[in-house]
């Protein structure tokens, strides 16, 4: 966050906002804890498949992920974002999250290895494939579910931003890659007269617990 | 592990071989009452979201969005078996608008769509999803000579036969590549084994 050209707001004043910031940086770490211990399968489309259990998961997605979280289980990138976001900041939707702009549409591979703006640990973004927005009604005949590829930043590592992304079973390495690294998987994906063309959406999703309400706790440092 | 699996590979057959009529159920519904039901795959109410939209604003379509009577609809023409994919094939440009699914993002999809994935790719192409962009139901159809060859030729089998068939290829094709997922591929042939000792059609 002290690294982001944004300035983050933490709500309350003097002791408080030392506990608002722990509250806040916890639920990011919740977050990427959920993507640890991620076990379950990839699916898309018809593939997909999760298990019966008595949690509902608008009311405690934190204990659904738990409850499903098997190899058995096969659920979509969005999907799985969803469960361990959500899981993180112990609701479904709701007022925890909010999104902030990043500076998206940029083809991938980058011409340097880290994104030009820096994301934060936690931060769920999405790599679009515009060869499929491009010609949708192809792309979902062909190969249903390639429209892009939901991904979290985890950290710095040998130099490198690395993100998480469900492409593989839960647990994969190879579930995390380099940003350029996963602009590289995704142009290996292809249809019948074209291949996938991946670019970065403009905006991530982050939590928004312990940061000032109103403003999403959330403005572009200026200076 | 690889080599290992490459070895035990089954040999997948050029054509879909006829199933034996005595095993088939033909449909026993007219052309009037399938085009009936596929007027119902078009939903009678509107996306509630535009496409490729992922904003979260309501859990309620977290999961994307079939109205009942399409689902309904679904079924029942899923039910009628591969003897009526013919008739139905002639519905695969249908534009309407019939449902909405959430993978990597939201989508809006057409009754065309709904007859290719839910109908003819279901319980036949069950490893299309699994690996992304590889084995599926278009990939395995295009090897056999198009979506119109097979039809016809699935016209006279049944689903399990069609399964079975598909299985064969995804484990001969998919399966040889090195940068497939094994336990994925282990899984197929799993599934394909514990068919062997049943009937052509038996599920």
């Amino acid at each position: 966050m002290f690294d982001s050209p944004s300035t983050f707001r933490i709500q309350g004043d003097g002791a408080e906002v030392t506990e608002n910031l722990k509250k806040h940086v916890a639920a990011r770490m919740r977050i990427l804890d959920n993507i640890r211990h991620a076990r379950f399968s990839f699916a898309a489309g018809n593939a997909t498949h999760e298990p019966d259990v008595d949690i509902d998961w608008r009311q405690d997605p934190q204990g659904y992920l738990e409850a499903i979280n098997e190899p058995s289980s096969r659920i979509s990138c969005e999907r799985a974002s969803s469960l361990v976001f959500y899981g993180g900041i112990g609701e479904s939707f709701g007022t925890n999250y909010s999104t902030r702009p990043i500076n998206g549409g940029q083809r991938i591979p980058l011409p340097t290895s880290k994104a030009t703006e820096p994301w934060i640990p936690g931060d769920w973004g999405h790599i679009v494939n515009t060869s499929a927005l491009d010609a949708p009604a192809q792309w979902d005949r062909e190969a249903p579910g390639l429209e892009g590829e939901n991904i979290f930043f985890l950290k710095v590592w040998s130099g490198s931003d690395v993100y998480w992304g469900h492409l593989n079973d839960g647990s994969s390495y190879r579930n995390v890659l380099t940003l350029n690294d996963w602009g590289r998987r995704i142009r290996t994906w292809r249809i019948s007269l074209d291949a996938a063309r991946p670019a970065l959406r403009g905006s991530v999703k982050y939590p928004t617990i312990g940061l000032e309400p109103g403003s999403d706790g959330w403005e572009r440092n200026t200076r | 592990m690889v080599a290992g699996l490459l070895l035990a590979l089954p040999a997948c057959e050029d054509d879909l071989r006829p199933v034996p009529s005595g095993l088939l159920q033909p449909h026993p519904v007219s052309r009037d009452e399938i085009a009936r039901l596929v007027d119902l795959l078009a939903s009678p109410v509107p996306p509630p979201k535009a496409d490729f939209d992922s904003s979260d604003d309501n859990p309620k379509f977290a999961m994307g969005f079939v109205h009942p009577q399409v689902e309904a609809a679904t079924t029942k023409l899923f039910e009628l078996g591969p003897s009526a994919y013919p008739i139905l094939e002639q519905e695969l440009g249908n534009k309407r608008y019939s449902y909405s699914s959430r993978d990597s993002t939201w989508r809006n999809h057409t009754v065309g769509h709904r007859i290719l994935r839910k109908v003819f790719a279901e319980g036949v192409a069950t490893y299309e999803g699994r690996i992304a962009g590889k084995g599926t139901f278009i990939q395995y159809v295009t090897a056999f000579g198009g979506l119109g060859s097979w039809v016809k030729q699935a016209a006279t089998s049944c689903r399990p036969a069609l399964r079975r068939h598909y299985l064969q290829w995804f484990l001969a094709q998919v399966c040889k590549e090195q940068s497939v997922d094994v336990t994925v591929c282990d899984s197929a042939k799993s599934d394909l084994e514990k068919m062997s000792s049943l009937d052509p059609c038996e599920e």
